[in-house]
């Protein structure tokens, strides 16, 4: 049970996150009972607000915090995280490894789809190749696996081509849908987003989780409803939760302010203050597993969007550490983010494994030095380049793309400043088609390894390989060493390849770290939203009274 | 009726217009008579004065702003959030205090100026070409074209101009792409506005057309055989174009708001090249923060413009109607 146990090891940080003691284990269980026997007539309603939308109901179809966090209330997986993050069993009741390449997973029975449907086997079986379409944004997470085999109604037997101790992990990411619904209504593979394609699934939903879909109104809102015949324990019984996306900050706040929602999200490190000052109002915050970073196109013999005279500058090694010296990264902590961000130098977020205590050193902040390698580089007068930023996705986007452009402005580089909403900015990047972006990400399963895989590795096709890896970066050295380190069963050698994975990257500067982000939600009292740092609302854990 | 292709040479003498028809606007000028009644209003003598001044701004921003707010290597964000001199904490450097990329505010509303009032021009010329041209064609056409063109500018008319715009932007940015259509946001919203507000004029001109044409000077010119297009353009268009300015002044102010409203809900002008409407949309961010002035100073400037414009509209729709006077 390697990945669990590294997952007691990682508890560490929650010491330091105002997370843990939310929800004290026995208070919780008293509370829970109380919850359960005295509201249980009451109707009543959650409307949380985000900056963003959710791209589909399709469990496997987008692979984006927002999405995943709302179909987490709908769909389940096989296994979950508890309050100290920790895996704990969900549609999966124990799983074990049987062989070195073999876990067995014993199901949980009695569980019944929202359709009416009973869960089985077969279901695991069937989503878990359904995430391993061409068309699935989850392949990484089911990457390792070579078949899925039914051995009863309750118990599956999955074969991993490799040795892969966080498997359980990966599978907390796929999201069982009933094979049964899926084949009746042609949704057997994932919804193409990249194409736009439309289908059933992207507007229904049928899934084992507390709430149903009531109501779908893409960019408007999304009701769900509560399933009353959910097999696990919620903290309340709330009857309706409300999705409602409000791309406007000043907007999103005055509802909260003005009694219209009940929790909003994304709250913009400017007006946090004003909130907390504000009676009535509760806000929560915790550092989030995520990094925010540049991304460059390695790939491109010539800039896609700008002007460099036809050459791609950030082939040159010298042009990406030009851009990296050229970040004020610590103005932009404190003024566009008011403290609540923490410079960084690597690609993970502290709490995760493989972050490195001493790797989180940024280049120093240098102007001319920037301008003399971008002159060695052979760009004495810099060069014009796009830069694609998403205005309603992770925190003051906007702003910091605008800072960023007026200090590469700084070194000679000319930013045309592309700022659109995500819907928009995620096809440009499944294209490949940025040379320049700013992009978040976090370590789906607390393990650095997510990262190596997925953003950093050569993209290959298979296996979920470089699945996420937008920028075209490729270093053999850097994917042997991923390759070594993924099937090391001793933690701390898989560390210290992952350490030296990561220096790698960092050297050929792959991308250019900001920040990590911290996580605020701002909330009315009397609602209880835990802020989980992976930012997945888990609505089983919230409260209202 | 006259033959445009064989105009003939012995006539072709334009005809004297008619007494009274030589155009108001110009006549009312020369006899200076808009002069002295400007001179009686001081309210309009301020408003004037005013509009000069923000459109003096507006040509020569380099004169007046304080810095480059478009030049990005001008920009410190180290200077971000400094409030207005008067206050605890603000600078004579930065006289209205700087926004939440360091950018002066001074600076970035004499900038945002230009263009809200190139927009605001650019979309009323557009409107009145096309307003004025419906408006003479249908006018003295009448029959079947003149409700035809009528009842397409009530079908116009059921949309609000808001909602045209928004389509016209949505059309551009399928067309032009996302950052295409940035870069040309000036002109898509000159277009958007433009075409969303020729009715008035087309409304207005079309009637004044209708009592011109049976007017004396209409018929000698039919009768030398000048071209329809003569007789509409060099004849007829003058004597209405009183109507025209006094429209065209309130539409000005509209058209400025309808800016500042797209760029307000982020349909306008990026905030790479901050209109007026842009800098209050980025201000109103930090509206519950605290750092009031980011929006509140922007949305003074576009309040005293488009006042100044409407008080000046309403002067000269007085002063220019004989009704009135």
């Amino acid at each position: 049970m390697e990945a669990i146990e590294d997952m007691t090891k990682l508890n560490g940080i929650h010491g330091r996150t105002p997370f843990r003691g939310r929800m004290a284990s026995g208070a919780c269980a008293a509370a829970l009972a109380l919850g359960m026997a005295g509201s249980a007539a009451t109707a009543d309603t959650l409307r949380i607000a985000g900056q963003g939308d959710i791209g589909t109901l399709d469990p496997q179809a987008q692979n984006s915090q927002i999405t995943i966090s709302v179909l987490s209330m709908v769909y389940e997986s096989l296994v979950t995280r508890d309050e100290d993050l920790q895996m704990v069993p969900s549609l999966a009741l124990s799983w074990e490894p049987v062989a070195d390449t073999t876990w067995r997973f014993e199901l949980r029975p009695d569980v019944t789809f929202h359709d009416g449907s009973a869960f089985d086997a077969e279901d695991v079986k069937f989503t878990i190749e359904r995430a391993q379409a061409e068309t699935s944004q989850f392949a990484n997470f089911v990457g390792s696996i070579a078949s899925v085999e039914v051995i009863d109604d309750l118990t599956v037997e999955i074969e991993t081509a490799m040795v892969d101790p966080l498997l359980p992990d990966k599978l907390g990411y796929i999201m069982i849908m009933d094979s049964g619904w899926a084949e009746a209504n042609g949704v057997t593979v994932p919804q193409d987003l990249g194409n736009e394609e439309n289908t059933y699934a992207v507007m229904n939903a049928n899934g084992t989780g507390p709430y149903t879909i009531a109501e779908r109104v893409p960019d408007n809102r999304t009701v769900l409803e509560i399933n009353p015949d959910y097999w696990g324990e919620m903290a309340d019984d709330i009857e309706e939760v409300i999705y409602l996306p409000i791309s406007s900050p000043p907007t999103r706040i005055s509802s909260l302010i003005s009694g219209e929602v009940d929790v909003v999200i994304d709250v913009p490190p400017q007006d946090v203050q004003r909130l907390e000052s504000t009676d009535g109002l509760t806000v929560a915050r915790s550092p989030e597993l995520r990094t925010i970073f540049f991304g460059f196109d390695h790939a491109s013999g010539e800039l896609r969007h700008g002007d460099a005279g036809g050459t791609n500058p950030f082939q040159d090694l010298r042009v990406r550490q030009a851009v990296d010296s050229a970040i004020d990264a610590d103005t932009i902590s404190r003024v566009v983010m008011r403290g609540l961000s923490q410079p960084t130098a690597q690609l993970i977020a502290p709490g995760n494994f493989g972050w490195n205590p001493e790797g989180d050193e940024r280049a120093p902040f240098d102007i001319e030095h920037a301008r003399e390698l971008l002159a060695e580089a052979g760009y004495p007068d810099g060069f014009s380049v796009r830069m694609d930023c998403p205005t309603d996705t992770y925190t003051n986007p906007e702003q910091i793309c605008q800072a960023v452009s007026a200090m590469m402005s700084q070194i000679g580089i000319d930013i045309d400043l592309n700022l659109i909403p995500r819907a928009q900015f995620i096809p440009l990047l499944w294209d490949k088609d940025t040379s320049f972006f700013i992009i978040g990400f976090n370590t789906a399963y607390f393990d650095a390894m997510y990262v190596l895989e997925t953003l950093l590795m050569t993209q290959t096709g298979e296996d979920g390989e470089g699945i996420y890896n937008y920028s075209g970066y490729s270093n053999p050295e850097f994917d042997e060493l991923v390759r070594e380190a993924r099937v090391e069963l001793d933690r701390d050698r898989r560390q210290e390849l992952m350490y030296e994975a990561f220096a790698i990257a960092r050297a050929d500067v792959a991308y250019a770290p900001l920040h990590t982000q911290t996580l605020v939600y701002a909330m009315r009292d009397g609602v209880d939203v835990p802020v989980r740092p992976d930012n997945f609302i888990e609505i089983r854990w919230v409260t209202m009274d | 009726m006259s033959d445009p292709n064989h105009p003939d040479p012995a006539t072709n003498a334009e005809p004297k217009t008619a007494p009274g028809g030589a155009g108001r606007i110009l006549r009312a000028l020369r006899s200076a008579s808009i002069v002295r009644s400007l001179r009686k209003d001081w309210v309009a003598m301020l408003a004037l004065a005013v509009l000069l001044i923000l459109m003096f701004a507006a040509a020569l921003p380099n004169l007046l702003a304080p810095y480059r707010v478009f030049d990005l290597t001008q920009i410190q964000l180290m200077n971000a959030f400094r409030p207005p001199a008067w206050l605890d904490g603000g600078s004579a450097e930065f006289l209205l205090g700087t926004d939440d990329q360091g950018r002066d505010i001074l600076s970035a509303i004499i900038y945002g100026l230009r263009v809200s009032v190139t927009v605001g021009l650019g979309g009323v010329a557009l409107a009145v070409v096309i307003g004025v041209t419906i408006g003479l064609i249908a006018g003295y056409a009448g029959g079947f074209i003149d409700s035809l063109l009528m009842r397409v500018a009530d079908v116009q008319l059921t949309f609000p101009a808001i909602l045209i715009a928004v389509m016209i932007d949505g059309v551009s940015r399928a067309i032009l792409g996302n950052a295409g259509r940035d870069n040309a946001a000036v002109i898509v919203l000159i277009i958007a506005i433009g075409l969303s507000g020729w009715v008035e004029y087309a409304r207005a001109v079309r009637g004044a057309t209708m009592v011109e044409r049976h007017r004396d000077y209409v018929a000698s010119a039919q009768l030398s055989r000048v071209g329809t297009a003569s007789i509409l353009f060099n004849h007829i268009l003058p004597n209405v174009l009183t109507a025209v300015l006094v429209i065209g002044t309130i539409h000005l102010g509209v058209a400025i708001l309808i800016e500042a409203t797209l760029s307000f809900v982020g349909l306008g002008i990026p905030p790479t090249q901050p209109s007026l409407g842009t800098l209050i949309r980025v201000g109103n961010n930090y509206i519950l923060s605290g750092e009031w002035w980011i929006a509140i100073m922007p949305g003074f400037a576009l309040l005293v413009l488009v006042l100044a414009i409407n008080l000046l509209g309403d002067f000269l729709r007085d002063a220019l109607n004989p009704r009135l006077k």
